[in-house]
């Protein structure tokens, strides 16, 4: 069911745009790849497209100027390239073009601390070369030193000011992120809580899940997270289409759709930062997968 | 989608590396170097929690082995890139970390004479490689050539390492480079030492102490300290006694200096050094300043050993 937002958004645009956004949408609407178990489902991308209520920029709740510039961006990709590669990465670019850019976040609704959890095996090779040395980095990967070694003598080592500038939360401009809750989550149990932040499993690889925690000061810019932080992660869920409400705590951030049946995740962006604002040692959740 | 080529799958989802025997050079290219720069539409990235989208290449290789026809085409489409690269260089492309992070995982067919000319350029003219790459990417280009181009005996890259082994900012990437274990990292130690910035080197000391008891068990790690020890720094030998200690060798003080004085007397180099021959003990002393911390307690030991009955 689109969004008012969407539905608005739709209007703004001349005939010529809308023409090309119908292609566009017929286009993703058909387009799935399934590669072992590994999903790019159009279908659901569309979906979340069409629900999406809190790309705004910093306009006001309903304000369809932001989206109508992302959806703009769509179409021009879509109309400039010409192959199903092509026009994947043309959807990906204009994701990366309206990053960060969901409705800010009422700080004082946020708790003072944040936590990000990752997989990234090379972000936590950087950290050891940080903090442990670079030979701590080259036994990790001859494996001389297990991961869990590792990690252990990483926590006993641990020295934030250690971390180099460009060791960051994430990839990407802005990063996800999430914090403790009244529903809880399976903070300890990797497999349980990959599901609740819906986080896929890729078939026949041996994931790991490591948490940071930092404060909520330490990094700015925090937002609802939107379709275009989310890119194809057809698993992800754009917040439903209410304001933020003073007497409503869950309208002010979005909610994970978890895959199983653990409690749906608190879940929003903000601006990438160094690892050094981590507040703790980096915690290793446990190992997961398919 | 009218893709000519989609990957294939195994039964249990994981990936086929057969099936890139039909995809062409140019297509591995294209699809790592997508991959690379984060969009893939066959194993989609999640961007939200920071997959690495170098790790699938890691785990298809590592499946693969060297002598599969995917990993001789893989190897060649990152030779492609990391020949680009450096023809664009300073400028970088978003695909060539994570190339380079390939090769710091699995060892490549054709990547060796990359690396090797790297080597040679930083070690002939550093502050020029420095210019060309930032030093932080020179970093991770040793770290991936300790893997491709290592300094092995014959190795033609060996020089280059120790000319780098001399650089304090990639000193011990050197280190790495030229010693591929724990006996062969003994020999460079002394050098590394020198070299290496201060506030690096016990942490370096503490792992390469930590991951030798690990593979040599401590006798392994205090027999080769002991042939090699003598001639190091009096602060490397307290670093290396400290991690001994760190690392839980209840006597390190006793058992380094035990195997120190049971090494052959041909090791010796210097003109100062003595030996003594002490109840069928040898007892070898590089200086003088070895023979002033020993001899009170020598002649404590031969007290010791003159009230002993004896059995």
């Amino acid at each position: 069911m689109p969004s008012n937002l969407y539905r608005l958004a739709l209007e703004a645009l001349s005939d010529d745009e809308k023409a090309t956004l119908t292609e566009f949408e017929a286009w993703m609407e058909a387009l799935r790849i399934e590669v072992g178990g590994r999903k790019t489902q159009g279908d659901h991308v569309l979906g979340n497209l069409r629900e999406e209520s809190h790309l705004l920029g910093d306009g006001a709740f309903g304000d369809c100027s932001e989206l109508v510039s992302f959806l703009k961006r769509c179409c021009e990709e879509h109309a400039r390239l010409a192959s199903d590669p092509e026009r994947y990465d043309g959807f990906g670019g204009a994701c990366g073009n309206h990053e960060g850019k969901g409705l800010r976040l009422d700080r004082d609704r946020l708790p003072d601390t944040l936590l990000r959890y990752g997989r990234n095996m090379a972000l936590f090779e950087k950290l050891v070369a940080n903090v442990l040395g670079e030979r701590a980095r080259k036994d990790l990967i001859n494996g001389r030193i297990s991961f869990e070694e590792a990690f252990s003598r990483l926590v006993a080592s641990w020295d934030p000011s250690a971390v180099a500038d460009h060791v960051r939360l994430g990839g990407s401009t802005v990063v996800f992120a999430t914090f403790d809750h009244s529903a809880g989550a399976p903070r300890s149990d990797a497999a349980a809580l990959a599901q609740a932040l819906a986080l896929p499993v890729q078939p026949g690889r041996k994931e790991i899940l490591m948490e940071f925690t930092y404060p909520t000061d330490s990094v700015a810019n925090h937002r609802f997270p939107t379709v275009a932080d989310a890119g194809w992660a057809h698993e992800f869920q754009p917040a439903p289409e209410v304001a933020p409400d003073p007497v409503r705590d869950e309208t002010h951030w979005g909610w994970t759709r978890p895959l199983g049946a653990w409690p749906a995740q608190p879940e929003l962006v903000h601006d990438n930062q160094s690892l050094r604002v981590l507040s703790a040692p980096p915690r290793f959740v446990g190992r997961y997968s398919a | 989608m009218t893709t000519p080529f989609v990957p294939a799958v195994r039964e249990d989802g994981s990936f086929d590396p057969d099936c890139l025997e039909q995809a062409g050079l140019r297509w591995v290219t294209a699809w790592l170097k997508s991959r690379f720069q984060g969009s893939d539409p066959y194993f989609p990235i999640d961007r939200r929690y920071g997959e690495d989208p170098e790790a699938l290449i890691v785990s298809i290789l590592q499946d693969a082995g060297l002598a599969h026809p995917a990993t001789d085409l893989i190897a060649r489409a990152l030779l492609e890139m990391l020949d680009e690269a450096r023809a664009k260089a300073p400028e970088v492309p978003a695909y060539f970390e994570p190339a380079v992070r390939v090769c710091q995982r699995v060892r490549l067919p054709h990547t060796g004479d990359w690396f090797e000319e790297s080597l040679k350029a930083l070690a002939e003219n550093p502050s020029e490689e420095e210019a060309h790459w930032s030093r932080k990417l020179i970093a991770e280009i040793l770290f991936a050539a300790t893997v491709q181009a290592p300094g092995l005996p014959q190795a033609a890259s060996r020089r280059n390492w120790e000319s780098i082994l001399r650089l304090p900012n990639y000193a011990t990437l050197g280190w790495l480079g030229l010693a591929q274990t724990f006996a062969s990292a003994a020999s460079y130690v002394a050098a590394w030492w020198q070299a290496c910035p201060p506030e690096d080197r016990h942490r370096e000391i503490d792992q390469w102490i930590y991951a030798g008891l690990k593979t040599e068990t401590a006798d392994g790690v205090l027999r080769i300290v002991g042939t090699t020890g003598y001639r190091w720094p009096r602060d490397l030998r307290a670093a290396v006694e400290l991690a001994l200690r760190k690392n839980g060798v209840q006597k390190p003080l006793r058992e380094f200096r035990t195997s120190f004085a049971s090494r052959r007397y041909s090791s010796f180099r210097s003109p100062m050094t003595m030996s003594m021959k002490l109840s069928s003990r040898r007892l070898d002393m590089q200086s003088q300043w070895d023979m002033n911390r020993w001899l009170p307690r020598l002649a404590q030991f031969s007290k010791t050993k003159s009230t002993t009955p004896k059995s």
